[in-house]
């Protein structure tokens, strides 16, 4: 009992501790490619802490929603990361870890921001919260599918996080197979849908029409924003943690628990840099080619399903 | 309690229903008498009942409760049977008519001396009473009694505002709907009563029906039973009716009345046909998605009404129904009992977690109307700082629907994709891909169902309750009464509760289908030391979402207490919301209902085929408008291209025939009698 709260506690730190630096690492790689030195990795850590000192300005239009909306998502966040264990000497709570239950703690927190975004009364958080519920939805699909594919091909229908740890460790042999690389690139597309990335949505405009996640939080301040950026940061990790550990079954075999620490950063880098890869090759579409941005994804993850179970 | 003092009982709240009917007529004269008079009788009568429901299923859950009335009518013998099945219904029903019943002690007011309040109550009354008899009748003649007591009663009570124009076509729609329904079920009936020679459900020989019939009966059923629960495509009157109803019958009709639908197809298809082929689960699972789909989207892209919103989307979760319901029947034609069991579970569940959500949110629209004078929610804004308590209850009731953890919209969301997986797992290596395709497909549709039922509750509350006021209706916004706010309170709760312990609800369903199809579903054996963990059948679905809200509330905890150390060294400053420095803030530069949907409307143009047209009527140019009317409108694709060409059609012939029948000359109506007495005579002269 002792041990499996200290292995949770770790766990949370950890993320806690590793999210932002991703956000920096792209952020860094798209300023190299564009011949500028750019802000250092560590610039998301001295963001959070600058606006952990900030004072709050909230609107006189909203009310508790508003208040409560970053306390959830942030909380949310971290709960849905804490079913996903980085390594697998972290895994031993079983009895919540469930992908089902990320994916409706997800949606959790992303219905308190839409209605946080429309409490405020001005345009942008109407538009904002309009966008975004439609990128999640369109995206949804693909991300069922995608769950439905890795819980189902162990022929044990599960969809509890340790059996499908247990599976992806014992079979390496289906890191480089056609299912798993249609899943993976699906799931790389949901994580750019879902973390608000090139193509879908810019993370650094400045303009609130081209804005989808951003123009929600338009109005936030303070201690307030610090924490949904945190969750955000703790949002694309979770995507990342699940293409690391699920779709990319190498070096698993490991011990030490640093060392597959470490394998577990490196896989992230990865997935990292293809991100980072994408948002410098594309640009930011319509809103109304995202449905096709969406179909594509959701394609792939049906070709996944198919190669697992027809085309044996 | 014995069997007999449970019949004593049963009998003595069907004996207060009525006296409620009968008192509240004769009080006539005084509607808030009588208004209280209904509404006590219903409130005690429904309590009782789901007490002793509650009891039935957990205590005497194997003692058969029958009892019989000998009448000297032909064909009909007033024989009652409340099995575990029928008392799982009637809970149903007598706990979303308790709720409803103390909801409307205030809501009954806005219609005192304005229109008939008393025959409202008497017919509120006997509506319910229909419904629990028809439950637990036992004989098909006397199902079809009730069914057709329940829908006319449920007629009247729909067009209670009947002197409006709209509400008298909604009426019009409805009936002809619900009667072409009861038509074919009545045929079904017929043909299921001609081969099992009885009409009792206990005294028939079920084996005898040949396939060919069976499927007939089957389909005919589907239409039957769908068309009350508001299935694609014979759903066009739902919009219609439960607009105009009023608001505490639109939540009995779409909590209660469309799981009788589901009451009829699990009573018939299991205990009466014997086997099934496999085509009648992947119609029913078809038909399921479509409806998923297609009410979805309709509730968020064509809608502006609250209740018409509430009334597309109860078709999306009686089309989650009839894919649990289509799982059952694929499950019982593959000989699987895992799967069987799960189904059976998902497909009740969530017939039960709707009626209880769904009779919450209608409830919320009453409220809503009731303080706004308004249904439309392009009016209304604000209403969260007006109506803080009750926006809280709705704000559950919207979170509940959107399968948010732990309400539970969760658990039965969560049990029916476990279902979908274990059918692609089991059906996968058998070589069946055909199926391992369509499952795939339904849960896609159920996927993105459940999102965009998140974002439609997300339009529906951040626009009426969030932001500014966009009418002076919303600005005079008051609390609603106290029966209002205890009726949403309970509700909200119950909506917690079950999906905190999903356990007690599961066992009590798995008590159902222990009857019915004799499998369960929970395997341990739950005690209170052993609550945080317990495996279903196969050792292999475990959630708990009781560990799952400790570990939020824990850190929610821990978060909590940071805040509070760190919130001493800042400020919190109140100012206006940023309005780029153009113009003040007024409540039209916030989103509206039919902006926030806009997305949906273009991305599934297909299915609403919108249209826009600006007529300017003062100013030129497309540039330099001084005056002009702009309409959006959206269409009703299956009314205009299904419903509308066939009515046309029926409409055409019947009046070019007309005059080639009726002729109005005596003399080819003689030579029809001759004519026919010739043929009689001639048949019964060579038949006989």
């Amino acid at each position: 009992m002792i041990g499996l709260i200290l292995k949770l506690f770790f766990q949370l730190v950890f993320i806690l501790i590793i999210a932002p630096l991703f956000t920096g690492v792209i952020r860094k790689m798209k300023s190299k490619v564009q011949h500028k030195i750019g802000a250092s990795v560590f610039q998301p850590y001295y963001d959070l802490i600058k606006l952990f000192k900030k004072d709050l300005v909230v609107s006189t239009t909203s009310s508790w929603i508003y208040n409560l909306a970053p306390y959830i998502f942030f909380i949310t966040s971290l709960v849905a990361v804490s079913c996903l264990p980085v390594v697998y000497q972290l895994t031993g709570f079983k009895f919540y870890t469930d992908l089902l239950i990320i994916v409706y703690l997800l949606v959790t927190g992303r219905i308190f921001m839409a209605l946080a975004g429309l409490d405020t009364g001005s345009t942008f958080g109407g538009m904002g919260s309009s966008r975004e519920m439609l990128v999640s939805a369109l995206v949804e699909p693909a991300l069922f599918l995608v769950i439905i594919t890795v819980s189902a091909r162990s022929g044990v229908a599960s969809t509890n996080v340790s059996t499908i740890y247990e599976y992806a460790i014992n079979h390496t042999e289906t890191a480089f197979t056609p299912m798993n690389i249609l899943l993976f690139f699906s799931m790389l597309m949901i994580l750019i849908a879902e973390s608000s990335r090139i193509p879908v949505d810019d993370p650094s405009t400045h303009l609130e029409l081209t804005m989808v996640h951003e123009a929600m939080v338009l109005e936030y301040s303070g201690r307030q924003l610090a924490f949904i950026e945190l969750g955000t940061h703790i949002k694309q990790l979770i995507f990342m943690t699940f293409m690391a550990n699920i779709l990319m079954p190498i070096g698993f075999n490991v011990q030490n628990i640093f060392l597959s620490l470490g394998i577990y950063l490196i896989k992230i880098l990865v997935i990292t840099i293809l991100v980072g890869l994408v948002e410098l090759n594309t640009v930011k579409f319509r809103l109304y080619s995202i449905p096709n941005f969406a179909a594509i994804a959701f394609i792939l993850s049906v070709l996944g399903f198919l190669s697992c179970f027809i085309l044996k | 309690m014995t069997a007999n003092y449970f019949i004593i009982y049963f009998i003595i709240c069907i004996i207060i229903y009525l006296i409620g009917a009968l008192s509240s007529l004769f009080t006539f004269s005084v509607p808030k008498i009588s208004n209280r008079l209904s509404n006590t009788c219903a409130l005690v009568s429904s309590g009782l009942l789901s007490i002793a429901m509650i009891y039935k299923l957990f205590f005497l859950k194997d003692i058969p409760l029958a009892f019989k009335l000998n009448t000297n009518i032909p064909f009909l013998s007033l024989n009652f049977n409340i099995d575990n099945l029928a008392a799982f219904f009637i809970l149903i029903i007598t706990i979303v008519s308790f709720v409803v019943s103390l909801f409307s002690y205030t809501y009954m007011s806005r219609y005192f001396y304005r229109r008939n309040v008393s025959v409202f109550g008497c017919f509120y009354n006997l509506f319910i009473l229909s419904m629990i008899l028809l439950v637990a009748s036992n004989n098909l003649i006397l199902f079809l009694v009730f069914w057709e007591f329940m829908s006319l009663i449920s007629y009247f009570l729909v067009i209670f505002e009947h002197e409006k124009k709209e509400v008298q076509r909604a009426g019009n729609v409805y009936v002809i709907m619900t009667y072409t329904g009861t038509a074919f079920i009545t045929a079904a009936f017929v043909l299921i009563a001609y081969w099992t020679k009885s009409f009792d459900l206990n005294t028939m020989s079920t084996s005898s029906i040949p396939s060919n019939y069976a499927n007939m009966i089957y389909v005919f059923l589907l239409i039957g039973f769908g068309t009350k629960a508001g299935i694609v495509p014979l759903h066009v009157w739902m919009p219609y009716a439960y607009t105009v109803a009023p608001s505490n019958i639109a939540a009995i009709m779409s909590g209660v009345m469309k799981k009788l639908s589901i009451y009829g197809l699990l009573r018939i298809v299991f205990d009466v046909l014997p086997g099934n082929p496999m085509w009648w689960g992947v119609l029913t699972l078809i038909v399921g998605t479509i409806s998923a789909i297609f009410g979805i989207i309709y509730s968020l892209g064509s809608t502006v009404n609250i209740k018409k919103l509430l009334a597309y989307s109860s078709i999306e979760n009686m089309g989650i129904i009839f894919c649990g319901l289509g799982m059952m029947l694929i499950a019982r034609a593959t000989d699987n009992s895992f799967l069987l069991t799960l189904a059976f579970t998902a497909t009740l569940l969530h017939t039960l977690n709707h009626a209880i959500f769904k009779s919450l949110l209608f409830m919320s629209a009453g409220a809503i109307q009731y303080s706004a004078h308004t249904k439309s929610m392009e009016k209304l804004g604000g209403l969260i700082k007006k109506m803080p308590i009750a926006s809280v209850f709705i704000f559950i009731g919207c979170l509940a629907i959107s399968a948010v953890p732990p309400f539970n919209g969760f658990i039965s969301e969560y049990i029916i994709f476990q279902t979908i997986i274990n059918s692609i797992v089991w059906f996968a290596p058998l070589g069946r891909f055909s199926l391992v395709l369509l499952f795939m497909i339904v849960a896609a549709a159920l996927a993105l169902a459940g999102a965009l039922v998140a974002f439609c509750f997300v339009k529906l509350y951040g626009i009426s309750f969030l932001g500014m006021p966009r009418s002076s209706d919303a600005e005079n916004v008051k609390e609603p009464g106290k029966p209002m706010l205890v009726a949403l309170g309970i509700s909200a709760s119950l909506c917690l509760a079950l999906g905190i312990f999903p356990k007690y609800t599961i066992g009590l369903i798995d008590n159902v289908s222990m009857e019915f199809i004799n499998q369960k579903l929970l395997s341990t054996n739950w005690s209170l030391t052993n609550f945080m963990h317990y495996p279903l059948a196969n050792n292999n679905l475990n959630i708990s979402v009781s560990l799952l809200s400790i570990v939020v509330l824990i850190l929610a905890g821990i978060v909590t207490l940071i805040v509070i150390a760190i919130r001493k060294r800042t400020s919190v400053q109140r100012y206006n919301t940023w309005d780029c420095g153009f113009t003040k803030l007024n409540p039209k530069i916030q989103y509206s209902a039919t902006g926030f949907s806009k997305s949906i409307r273009i991305i599934f143009r297909g299915l609403f085929k919108p249209n826009r047209d600006l007529v300017i009527t003062e100013g030129y140019g497309p540039y330099h408008i001084k005056k002009g009317t702009y309409t959006l409108s959206t269409e009703k694709v299956i009314e205009k291209y299904l419903y509308l060409p066939f009515i046309k059609a029926i409409i055409n012939f019947s009046r070019k025939m007309r005059f080639k029948i009726q002729t109005g000359s005596i003399h080819t109506y003689l030579l029809y009698f001759f004519s026919i007495l010739i043929l009689m005579l001639l048949y019964y002269s060579f038949m006989a």
